[in-house]
């Protein structure tokens, strides 16, 4: 099965069969927005490019089988668009606040104490160079496994283990200092 | 494996976490690209002048389907004579998913590896990037995540690039079970039971109805038409003289609701059937888990079909639904519900009765009738011509 006399065929098939994107959309959406407003850090442009990510997916959409590989699938098209949008306005990918109100759930009193411990680890993560706060977006907004931010970022997952170990070593001790 | 997280990384997950998206953009995205997938929208674009008048109709829907819920409840609760039966559970809209409906809501149903094989693209020499999205169709950005490439070099002519997955044939049918008909001798177990599974005895059904409710004394009739088989739904609600106004689908990509008068369409989050009394008849598995007693009292001819009428009486042995039962599939085909003083006074809408005016079993339907966008007329067919 190689070949161009099977292409048509696949974009028609992807187009008329949307049987799983339904659900996909709805198991992904929230974690494809937090990936992606944490690396452009305001609601509006974190919206565009979440429609973005799923119209793209959508109109391509060849059904994948294994989930891990989905998900490493979706998030390389949010990567990109992420990419794109940095390309587009010239800049380079400066996490330099996370300043956005937050909803949270918690009752005042544990909320001021948690807001503090997140607000030195808001200042360490700007500080932080771009392919490393991207790790964290992957990681910690995305949720991703090793293995599925080694498949969006052609790393090995053992490579992306060592990074991130690295990084929240380095975090860690600064975080630390200023506790 | 336990897997240790250090406080850190806990601090991490919650900062990440703690960002919502806004439920509205998410509901308006849903319906975005549930137009897409009906191809009435050519390639809209997402730009922020657009979204006010997205959010405009999804409220519009939203409030639709709240009142719709509603008056749904309202018809439940009231049908439910004796609270606390035990019929809570039952009630639970995820009860209507065991049959004949396979979990459409859980990702490994439509997501499994079964018969699907990887449709390749061989690179030729001087084919780019954007020469081979151009051929395929699949966006670049696809084809080097699918394919855990470089985005900066294109691999050697001969290399052989997954491009996408080829469909799984259609799902076999349901085999059909034969349930124990019940006669005018049937105990209230064997009528509960033949209830409980009635469902079971087809694979496809079609049903026009005619539902009379009442209000404070006064009489309104509604006509409904579904189209029930496995995995999809089709339900048409509209005054007994005049085109419908309302279509629920269900199909593989989820369900909406749609009200045809103004063209707004409602996805909705949960898998479950169309919001009509009707429901309740011909997925009979709910009224099965009620106590008191189903009692045989005569046996009766509607719709064509041979009937069992039972009088239901709850467990403080009030009279309260009477149920004509088709006697092999034990489908109600028409259920007369006895006014009790708390719902006219409360003076909500109260099913009175629902009678099925013609029924078909496993019969092939068009599959362009679960299809949101659909060629086929949305009117209502007529029982001769049925379905």
């Amino acid at each position: 099965m190689t070949s161009q006399s099977g292409i048509p065929e696949i974009a028609a098939a992807a187009r008329d069969d949307p049987a799983a994107f339904g659900i996909i959309y709805r198991r992904y959406v929230e974690r494809v927005y937090r990936y992606v407003y944490h690396q452009v850090n305001n609601r509006d442009d974190a919206e565009d490019l979440t429609a973005l990510v799923f119209v793209s997916a959508w109109e391509s959409l060849p059904v994948y089988e294994e989930r891990g590989f989905f998900t490493a699938w979706i998030f390389g098209i949010a990567r990109n668009k992420v990419r794109a949008f940095y390309r587009k306005q010239r800049v380079d990918l400066p996490l330099d606040k996370i300043n956005e109100p937050t909803t949270n759930k918690n009752d005042p009193f544990t909320q001021i104490e948690t807001d503090e411990t997140l607000k030195s680890l808001k200042e360490i993560i700007a500080s932080l160079p771009g392919e490393e706060q991207e790790l964290l977006s992957l990681r910690f907004g995305g949720r991703l496994t090793y293995r599925q931010i080694g498949a969006v970022s052609g790393k090995s997952e053992s490579a992306v283990k060592m990074q991130m170990s690295r990084l929240l070593d380095r975090m860690r001790a600064e975080w630390e200092d200023k506790a | 494996m336990i897997k240790r997280t250090t406080p850190l990384e806990e601090a991490l997950s919650a900062l990440y976490q703690q960002v919502e998206p806004d439920p509205n953009f998410t509901r308006q995205l849903e319906i975005e690209l549930l137009a897409r997938a009906s191809g009435s929208e050519k390639r809209r674009r997402f730009t922020r002048g657009l979204k006010p008048g997205l959010r405009a109709v999804g409220w519009a829907a939203a409030g639709l389907f709240a009142l719709l819920l509603f008056a749904w409840a309202i018809n439940n609760l009231i049908a439910r004579p004796s609270p606390g039966s035990g019929q809570r559970e039952a009630a639970s809209p995820t009860s209507h998913m065991e049959s004949p409906s396979p979990p459409t809501s859980s990702p490994e149903a439509t997501l499994s590896p079964v018969e699907r094989n990887p449709l390749l693209y061989t690179v030729k020499a001087g084919d780019t990037f954007e020469s081979i999205a151009g051929e395929s169709g699949i966006p670049i950005e696809i084809i080097i995540a699918l394919n855990n490439l470089d985005e900066e070099s294109v691999p050697a002519p001969g290399t052989e690039l997954i491009i996408g997955f080829s469909s799984p044939g259609p799902t076999p049918a349901k085999e059909s079970q034969a349930v124990e008909p019940i006669s005018i001798s049937s105990s209230s177990e064997e009528i509960r039971q033949c209830l409980r599974s009635s469902d079971a005895s087809w694979d496809t059904l079609w049903a026009n109805a005619l539902l009379t409710t009442q209000k404070k004394g006064t009489q309104h009739i509604e006509r409904e038409q579904v189209w029930l088989q496995q995995g999809a739904s089709r339900w048409l609600a509209g005054s007994i003289n005049g085109a419908p106004s309302l279509l629920w689908l269900e199909n593989s990509d989820g369900s909406a609701l749609v009200d045809l008068e103004s063209g707004k369409i409602q996805p909705f989050e949960l898998s479950g059937r169309f919001p009509s009394q009707l429901e309740d008849l011909l997925f009979p598995t709910k009224l099965a888990a009620r106590g008191g007693e189903f009692r045989p009292f005569k046996v009766e001819k509607t719709a064509g079909r041979e009937t069992v009428a039972v009088e239901w009486t709850d467990d403080e042995n009030r009279l309260i639904d009477r149920f004509w039962i088709e006697a092999e599939r034990c489908v109600i085909l028409k259920w007369v519900h006895l006014p009790r003083e708390y719902a006219e006074a409360s003076g909500e809408v109260q099913p009175v009765e629902v009678v099925i005016t013609a029924i078909v079993f496993d019969e092939q339907f068009n599959q362009g009738l679960f299809a949101l966008e659909s060629s086929l007329s949305l009117d209502f067919v007529d029982d001769l011509d049925a379905p």
